[in-house]
């Protein structure tokens, strides 16, 4: 089975895509850095989104997409937002400005995943510093979030066939034991991979005793 | 001359008790292409962990001569290149360039050698064009060859293949069967089609509760009724017109 979730997008031939993806990190990060120290007017607030939505139009990126990834960070960002204004004086406007401020870096986040090769960021977040570990675990997440995915999908349609006509309530009860055997299944996976990692020269000093 | 790689009554038990090989004793000359079959939980793959070291057993394992022990363990493996039943397992970098250079830059080679090793692998397993692309949007046969190619491209002395069929469509098994058949290294290929070790091997290893039940040329040993099916095995269909 093949899987894109949020690189289904950044293999486009578009001038976002092409462009050199340092300058284009650098351009987010400064963005990033303005929307979080600038006050924003909401006039300022308009010209950024309208900005950002060309800057998606460029890069063909769907409507659709976008709001649905946004979406997925939206109850976090939500469940911020209501308790700011039971612990501010000025309650509301520092609620809106936190929210204006957000929405504009998750969509310029967005914009930034979505237009750029997973691998490609992974190595300009090595060339900018970032601990080579963590660059190597957000590697490993990406190479088998889609494998994990694949054998979730497997195991709910196992599932499925074996329950036909249950309501999608009940079959929430075998969620946990799915999710549990998904974590088995993992661990021994992952003993797998070492050994393959090992077998192909990867020292991590543990061989040393 | 010394073969390739070799067992010495070789005992393995997994934590749990089972015994898994149970004075496995067998060698592997230069060059010769050798099938391991046997049913289910014969100790072919545990076998084949064992020769990279990656199990301590009781007995030898022997590369080239060399009893593997603890020190010189990560510098004989690398003359064994293990390619895993499952591609997902073996390809863990996001492309399929890294991945293949991952064993390469672990070998220390320069980046001009390491671009070099990677290009020729690719070549060799008819992949060419490949480098960019992420794993998780290859087909399973071209996992499998990607899974080859990242061995090959270290450069073994002998190349292990457990199960190297399974999964593969009529056309994407043919393409592996003549990429291993071009191989001119020391090819173990342990697994259960009979059809393909037919083809490929010279000798063949028959294992049972591990060790050796039989050995000898596959064409033999597979139209043995009575060896086939004390092993849980079948006279391959191939062979079946012939002893009816």
């Amino acid at each position: 089975m093949r899987h894109s979730f949020f690189d289904k997008y950044s293999e486009l031939d578009t001038p976002i895509h092409r462009m050199n993806p340092k300058i284009k990190l650098a351009i987010f990060l400064f963005f990033l850095v303005l929307v979080s120290f600038l006050k924003i007017h909401l006039i300022f607030f308009l010209i950024a989104l309208g900005l950002l939505s060309v800057l998606f139009a460029i890069a063909r990126i769907p409507f659709v997409f976008i709001v649905k990834r946004i979406a997925v960070i939206m109850p976090f960002l939500i469940f911020i937002i209501i308790f700011i204004p039971l612990f501010q004086d000025n309650t509301w406007a520092v609620a809106g400005l936190t929210f204006a401020r957000a929405l504009l870096s998750i969509m310029a986040l967005v914009l930034f995943i979505s237009t750029t090769r997973f691998p490609q960021l992974l190595k300009e977040l090595e060339s900018i510093g970032v601990p080579k570990m963590i660059v190597e675990i957000l590697s490993f997440i990406y190479r088998y979030f889609f494998v994990l995915v694949g054998e979730l999908e497997r195991m709910e349609l196992a599932v499925k066939a074996r329950a036909p006509g249950k309501k999608h309530r009940l079959l929430y009860k075998g969620f946990s034991s799915m999710l549990g055997m998904l974590i088995i299944h993992s661990y021994e996976r992952s003993e797998r991979v070492y050994q393959a990692m090992q077998l192909r020269g990867y020292d991590d000093g543990r061989d040393e005793e | 001359m010394t073969p390739v790689l070799e067992f010495v009554d070789y005992r393995y038990s997994y934590p749990d008790g089972t015994k898994a090989l149970d004075g496995l004793t067998c060698q592997f000359g230069s060059g010769e292409t050798v099938g391991i079959v046997g049913p289910n939980g014969a100790g072919k793959t545990t076998a084949l962990l064992a020769a990279c070291g990656l199990l301590t057993g009781k007995g030898e394992v022997r590369i080239q001569g060399t009893v593997l022990n603890k020190k010189n363990t990560s510098d004989l493996r690398k003359h064994i290149g293990f390619v895993f039943q499952n591609p997902d397992d073996q390809l863990f970098m996001p492309t399929v360039y890294e991945d293949i250079a991952f064993g390469p830059k672990n070998l220390h080679y320069s980046d001009s050698r390491v671009a070099e090793a990677v290009h020729s692998a690719l070549e060799s397993v008819e992949l060419t064009g490949y480098e960019e692309k992420s794993s998780h949007h290859l087909s399973t046969g071209e996992k499998k060859r990607v899974a080859l190619a990242t061995v090959l491209a270290m450069d073994p002395k002998v190349l292990i293949l457990d199960e190297p069929s399974t999964n593969l469509d009529p056309h994407s098994r043919r393409q592996l069967i003549s990429l291993i058949e071009s191989m001119r290294i020391t090819t173990i290929v342990a697994g259960h089609d009979l059809e393909m070790m037919l083809e490929l091997c010279d000798r063949v290893l028959i294992l049972d509760q591990g060790k050796v039940a039989a050995e000898g040329d596959p064409e033999e040993l597979f139209s043995d009724e009575v060896l086939m099916e004390q092993n849980l095995l079948e006279i391959p269909y191939s062979l079946r017109q012939y002893t009816n």
